[in-house]
């Protein structure tokens, strides 16, 4: 016997304050009455009755008794006794309902989509199932969440499922399986079913997706609601910068037919809702294709990718990615031989380089980077610089001595400035050595010391500069690959932002793999959200993992490029789960309601009520009888007149 | 305004009523009762000799004619007896009610204002007077229902207090009031003394006594029960007492009982005796309860409602 509103510290509580008050009515009722009263004559010849009377009120306490045995009797009532197991056969069950993004799919001509198809499977499971037995309600994609934990309410239940709508990911139910086995295995009283209501489409991930595992412990319930659907839908969408043209942006688009029929699908690109490019799509069934489709401008702003389909999922038919803004690097050369620079500073569209003569430097000059080609300045540039052989007297980094036809003997790759460069047997006519100062980087040094120096800013407002003890286009240098190199790290290495490699993507959500640059220090890679909060990531090699359920926009920065991933399609998957054969499938071959715990509360409260009937019968009945009042027994004479 | 104490209907029912007595009374022509006593009458009585002396005014003379012997007519007198209405004014008049009835002391002022109005309106003389532990100064009425806004006015004056004490009321009566008449006590009769024997004290001095017994349905049906502590109302005396049915039942004997003895009383003595609740509407008292059996049949007779 177990109770199901109270325990039995409430019942003995309740029980306590009303005995305590019905004793206490009792005694005061006891109390005795003053009255005012006309005479006592009659009272006195009735004294003797009164007096036999007080000797059997000492037997009156069985109405108090009579009493309180109803009262505890109404008061089990309340607190619902059950005659029987507490768990009463009762099981524990987990409904895994699918919220993949599969389950949006329309079937058929109206709103009703698979989701609502399986929500109402699972809630007519749930009416089926016996009152007292719980159930866990789960929602499946590529998270298995628990919405409720083990509950036998129903109005907690049945609000869990209708709000279990279909989301952006594909559905892992292994994964969701072994959620439920867990949790029937750890918290459930008595294990029962593990339900699964939903389509059964599932992401192969290179694994046979139907692989029918023999089912491990709980039995498992299948409420399926798969019907034929076709859908062709966008799989991926990248956008990256043409290596030819600054304004050209090449907009990488695959596609794939998950029906069973051929079909034929134009996609467009547009730019602010111009239609920029478009094309025709041939699938086959279960068929991917990519297709590329170009794009000029040079504004940033949305681009949408559409695939013009009426299928039965229409979140993956659109796809929307930012262009970024891509601000050109400003470099200003001073140089009375400019012929000499060009070659190194044009070839690059993403810096945009002015040449003017030594004369016409100004120190304040509207550029991000300047080049001071062998003459000194007469005030400090205030924005980064490189110095191209300065005069000994003018140079930013004391010169120790001018060597003659000296061997560069080293490129000190270990720092970005000098990361892939490389010289064989290079020998210098004349060159500047400096004597470099605490914190200042050698880039390249000879024998005697570095000729190439690099300062960063100190304390974060000097500009950076550079310092150059040789002319590299008028030395033999000239004919080597580390010249352009050489200038490519120290304008990266000053303005890293602007010659930073992007690529947009328009991308599933889900888990993400994206490719760095091998021996990528792991402290330079950030992953940040359309926020900028940081999102958890592992490093694998040459791979950036990370994991997002829902659309969002997420950033990937490493020091040479940033990768923007609109996380915007939804995961969709591509593969039939084939269940194991045991599985029991539908409502069919439920088990029968266990026999429920006998509810005694009922017989309780009669119990009481006849209790506290007989007591009233026996004692409450008498006290409130009264005689009617009687006519006077002779009449008065009062005569008619006549 | 105040409420007056008897409704206007209910004075204009009262218009057909007379207040009758049983015994004879000497006394001046004028009343409506028959006298068993002749004198100067109207209505011829009995024939008898003719002694010396007697008024020749009343000889038969007819008889005379016929038979040669003088044979005097005799007439009955309708004599004008007073009627004395005695009041209890004690404290316990007021005490013993709950709060839904009305207190007997108001309910007897009501029914003593009744009687005085059907005795105004067949020219009876009547004396109010209240009493408790001694007679109170009186009020007469006489001389017409006109005259009966001053006894009303008297009678919802008056206050309740006071012990009551029937055997100073008897001896204060009897020395006051030596002619014989109609005595109407109006009364609840609880007395801490014997109020039988005063009562028939009186009766013995030739006064015709009619017992009005007034009680509440809480005096005589008490609605108590468990430990009491009961405070007399009048003397202040304490009886702490446990009850039950059992108990309140003997009391309600013992309340029977002591009616039955004033009742028992007062037919002994050619009285009579009303025992009334004050849960009778006063109008049903009147004509139900107080009127004789002779009487109701007539009304019934007459097919006139109850």
């Amino acid at each position: 016997m177990f109770f199901v509103n109270l325990s039995l510290a409430e019942i003995g509580m309740i029980f306590g304050a009303l005995s305590a008050f019905t004793v206490t009515l009792y005694l005061l009722s006891r109390a005795r009455k003053q009255q005012r009263v006309a005479t006592l004559r009659f009272w006195v010849s009735s004294q003797d009755a009164a007096r036999q009377v007080h000797r059997r009120r000492i037997d009156q306490p069985w109405s108090l008794l009579l009493q309180l045995l109803a009262i505890l009797l109404l008061v089990l009532a309340v607190s619902q006794p059950r005659w029987g197991d507490r768990d009463g056969g009762a099981r524990d069950h987990v409904l895994l309902i699918d919220t993949s993004s599969w389950m949006a799919a329309r079937t058929g001509q109206g709103q009703n989509t698979l989701s609502i198809d399986a929500r109402r499977e699972a809630l007519r499971w749930l009416r089926a199932l016996p009152v007292q037995d719980r159930v866990m309600v789960v929602r499946a994609d590529s998270l298995a969440t628990p919405v409720t934990r083990f509950e036998s309410k129903r109005d907690v239940l049945e609000p869990a499922i209708r709000e279990s709508t279909p989301g952006q990911s594909a559905l892992l139910l292994e994964q969701a399986l072994e959620f439920a086995r867990h949790a029937l295995r750890v918290q459930a009283r008595r294990a029962g079913e593990i339900v699964y209501a939903g389509a059964g489409r599932v992401v192969s991930a290179g694994e046979a997706p139907g692989a029918p595992a023999a089912p491990k412990g709980p039995p498992l319930r299948l409420l399926l609601t798969e019907k034929p659907v076709e859908n062709v839908g966008l799989t991926r969408v990248s956008l990256s910068r043409a290596p030819t043209e600054a304004n050209l942006w090449e907009v990488n688009v695959s596609a794939r037919n998950y029906g069973s029929q051929f079909r034929r699908i134009p996609v467009a690109a547009a730019f602010g809702g111009a239609v920029m490019a478009n094309r025709s799509l041939e699938l086959n069934a279960g068929q991917e294709v990519s297709v590329t489709l170009p794009l000029r401008t040079q504004a940033a702003g949305w681009v949408e990718v559409r695939l013009f389909t009426k299928d039965a999922l229409s979140q993956d038919d659109r796809a929307q990615l930012e262009i970024p803004e891509q601000k050109p690097l400003r470099v200003i050369a001073y140089s009375d031989d400019a012929e000499a620079l060009r070659p190194v500073l044009e070839a690059d569209a993403r810096i945009e380089t002015r040449f003017a003569a030594t004369a016409a430097y100004r120190a304040d000059a509207d550029a991000d980077v300047v080049i001071l080609d062998r003459f000194r300045p007469p005030q400090a540039p205030k924005v980064n610089s490189i110095w191209i052989e300065p005069p000994q007297n003018g140079s930013p980094v004391p010169v120790s001595k001018v060597a003659e036809q000296v061997a560069l003997s080293r490129w000190r790759n270990d720092n970005p400035l000098g990361a892939g460069l490389r010289t064989k047997d290079l020998k210098l006519g004349s060159a500047l050595v400096f004597r470099p100062a605490a914190g200042d980087i050698s880039v390249a040094e000879t024998a005697d010391g570095p000729v190439v120096v690099a300062r960063a800013a100190a304390g974060g407002n000097q500009p950076k500069l550079v310092v150059i003890g040789f002319h590299p286009m008028r030395s033999n240098m000239r004919f080597e690959l580390a010249t352009p190199l050489l200038f490519a790290n120290c304008l990266h290495w000053m303005a890293p932002d602007a010659l930073r490699t992007r690529n947009v993507q328009a991308t599933s959500v889900g888990s993400i793999r994206v490719p760095i640059a091998a021996k990528t220090n792991p402290d330079t890679v950030r992953v940040l959200s359309d926020s900028d909060t940081p999102i958890p990531f592992t490093l694998h090699e040459s791979e950036v993992r990370f994991f997002t359920p829902r659309a969002s926009t997420v950033r990937v920065l490493t020091p040479e490029r940033e990768q923007v991933y609109s996380l915007t399609l939804p995961q969709v998957a591509d593969s039939v789960w084939q269940p194991p054969a045991q599985a029991l499938r539908g409502l069919r071959s439920m088990s029968g309601a266990p026999p429920l715990a006998k509810e005694l509360w009922a017989w309780l409260a009669t119990a009481g009520g006849l209790l506290l009937l007989i007591e009233w019968l026996l004692y409450g009945r008498q006290r409130n009888a009264r005689s009617v009042p009687t006519l006077p027994r002779r009449p008065f004479e009062l005569r008619r007149a006549s | 305004m105040a409420a007056p104490i008897i409704e206007r209907q209910l004075l204009e029912k009262l218009e057909r009523l007379t207040i009758r007595w049983q015994k004879s009374f000497r006394g001046l022509v004028g009343g409506h009762n028959a006298s068993r006593y002749a004198g100067p009458g109207q209505e011829f009585l009995d024939h008898r000799h003719f002694h010396q002396g007697d008024d020749l005014r009343s000889v038969n003379w007819r008889a005379y004619m016929r038979l040669e012997k003088l044979f005097l007519k005799m007439f009955q007198v309708e004599p004008r007896t007073p009627i004395r209405l005695l009041l209890d004014a004690s404290e316990s008049m007021v005490a013993g009610h709950t709060g839904s009835e009305m207190s007997k002391f108001d309910y007897a002022r009501k029914l003593t204002a009744a009687l005085v109005y059907v005795g105004l309106v067949r020219h009876d003389s009547l004396s109010i007077q209240p009493f408790h532990e001694h007679l109170s100064d009186p009020i007469t009425a006489s001389g017409g229902r006109h005259r009966f806004g001053p006894a009303a006015d008297y009678l919802s004056a008056l206050k309740a207090g006071g012990r009551t004490s029937f055997f100073e009321l008897a001896r204060q009566f009897i020395s006051e009031y030596p002619k014989p008449g109609l005595l109407i006590i109006v009364s609840d009769f609880l007395d801490d003394g014997d109020p039988i024997r005063p009562i028939q004290y009186l009766a013995d001095f030739g006064h015709e006594i009619m017992l009005l017994h007034v009680w509440t349905e809480s005096e005589r049906f008490p609605q108590l029960s468990g430990d009491v502590a009961l405070t007399d109302a009048e003397t202040g005396q304490r009886l702490e007492i446990s009850l039950n049915d059992e108990a309140c039942a003997a009391y309600t004997k013992a309340f029977d009982d002591y009616a039955a003895s004033l009742e028992q009383l007062a037919r002994r003595n050619g009285g009579r005796y009303a025992g009334l609740s004050t849960s009778f509407a006063l109008e049903d008292a009147i004509f139900k309860a107080l009127m004789s059996p002779a009487a109701q049949a007539e009304r019934a007779g007459a097919g006139r409602p109850a």
